[in-house]
């Protein structure tokens, strides 16, 4: 982390000292520098019911409502230098929430989780190659993340394909008390269910993410591409949530969930797009998912979006998820005590869920007052999620895109 | 050779690719034709990771920076 950190600020300060370089003396032409900035503001409501939730051993109510604003800044300096921020906030309010705070009980409790990034991407002229870096951090109560990822793609000249490298690291830290008043920005310690706090249950709070990517873009013809994206990722710490309570067959006694300490996950993703005529799109994505968990899964997602004309386009929405179950997964009070490894979340249960949902685009990409600022598009997409437990959920987004182009001139030298 | 078959089919699609000149490009240009995940889906994504056990493909999250699975 220190070194991906170590790098990361060398190069800005290098780059930034080169940039400064004098121009060379015999140059006769004006050189235009052309600068863009998209701001992408975006927000989310999330609500969700379900009847078993891990906090509570696999019942009780799932009730859950979230906001999520978040913003994107993507500056493009010229054609070579860009850099990126991210910054978001999710507010959350949960039914199960108040049965795991140390200080407040209440009816329904609030956290809040916010992340931010920073990254840079550079594109080596001509040549195709392009690679970039970015830092993220995010902060909730119960939760504080380093990220770092790099990467590095390459396409050909024609533009008909290309294909990217990617390494990413998230270094989680478990313990609780971070946005407590009393504690602030101290974690504490793990969070327990109320009733098992008599003993630490963990000796380990750090979960460690490392994600390999690649991705391969294809152009087949006019009408129709291809993207094929493996991923390999390794997880080591406390991989079990502290404050998910377990009941056992022969006992009344609950304990705190217990997982392996060590994951593999391999999803395999391919998507495959297709222009049906001139009005018609085709987006589908097949994903293949294996884990040592004992979790396979099958998703398959179908979008058609429809232009109505060319500002307007609608598309329908259909997912659909399959899952088996977790080897270390059992419903409340089916565990045995012997067990070493035990979980009654229903998000590892075996199950199926599908989506429905539709989405309507507007991009008129209509410049605002004299100067040059743009509106280039307004997004709404709504959708509704069912698992085969029960669980059900609303989701609503919107998305508002503007871009900014500025243009320096160069004085010429003579 | 169940599993076979998928990989057959990628590698069919790659070798009957044809070339694509500058002036052919207006439905691959199109916003919706665009690969990978839209900055709209990455919210559904998310939440998808929380509630299922699979996660990742597609350039999205697959474990780590959050609660999630």
């Amino acid at each position: 982390m220190k070194i991906i950190f170590t790098l990361f600020t060398s190069f800005f300060i290098l780059h930034f000292a080169f940039s400064q370089a004098p121009q060379s003396s015999s140059s006769h032409y004006q050189k235009k520098k052309v600068s863009t900035t998209s701001v992408q503001l975006l927000y989310s409501h999330y609500a969700q019911g379900g009847k078993h939730s891990a906090v509570t051993g696999g019942k009780g109510t799932e009730e859950l409502t979230a906001n999520m604003p978040e913003m994107i800044i993507a500056h493009t300096i010229d054609s070579t230098h860009t850099i990126h921020v991210n910054l978001g906030v999710d507010v959350i309010s949960s039914a199960s929430t108040d049965k795991i705070d140390f200080d407040v009980s209440s009816a329904s409790s609030k956290d809040a989780r916010t992340h931010f990034s920073v990254g840079y991407g550079r594109k080596m002229k001509q040549s195709g190659w392009e690679w970039g870096s970015t830092l993220s951090f995010s902060i909730e109560s119960d939760y504080f993340s380093r990220g770092a990822d790099i990467w590095l793609s390459h396409q050909n000249p024609a533009q008909t394909r290309k294909w990217s490298l990617g390494l990413q690291g998230y270094f989680d830290d478990l313990r609780w008390g971070r946005l407590n008043p009393n504690h602030f920005l101290q974690a504490k310690k793990l969070i327990y269910p109320e009733e098992l706090r008599n003993k630490e249950w963990f000796d380990e709070y750090k979960r460690n993410s490392l994600r390999w990517s690649m991705s391969l873009y294809q152009v087949i013809n006019t009408k129709m591409t291809l993207g094929i994206f493996p991923n390999l990722v390794y997880q080591k710490g406390l991989l079990a949530t502290p404050f998910h309570r377990v009941y056992f067959v022969e006992s009344e006694q609950a304990k705190v969930e217990n997982l392996p300490q060590e994951r593999v996950k391999i999803p395999l993703g391919i998507q495959f797009n297709y222009f049906l005529g001139s009005q018609w799109i085709l987006r589908t994505y097949y994903r293949y998912y294996w884990d040592n968990f004992g979790i396979r899964a099958h998703t398959i997602n179908l979008e058609v979006p429809f232009k109505i004309n060319h500002l307007f386009s609608v598309y329908p929405i259909l997912r659909y998820y399959h899952q088996t179950q977790a080897d270390y997964f059992r419903p409340y009070k089916e565990h045995l005590e012997k067990s070493l490894f035990y979980t009654s979340d229903y998000d590892l249960s075996g199950f199926y869920s599908y989506k429905l949902g539709a989405g309507v685009r507007f991009a008129p990409f209509k410049k605002l007052g004299k100067k040059e600022k743009y509106f280039k598009e307004t997004t709404l997409r709504y959708a509704y999620y069912s698992r085969s437990d029960g669980l059900d959920a609303h989701i609503f987004s919107v998305l508002f895109d503007f871009e900014i182009h500025r243009e320096k001139l160069k004085r010429q030298k003579k | 050779m169940k599993k076979l078959i998928p990989l057959l089919a990628i590698l069919l699609f790659l070798f009957s690719c044809k070339p694509v000149k500058p002036y052919q490009r207006a439905y691959l240009n199109d916003h919706e034709m665009q690969l990978g995940t839209k900055p709209l889906e990455s919210f559904e994504d998310n939440f998808q990771s929380y509630r299922e056990g699979a996660s990742g493909g597609m350039g999205k999250k697959s474990g780590g920076g959050c609660g999630c699975n």
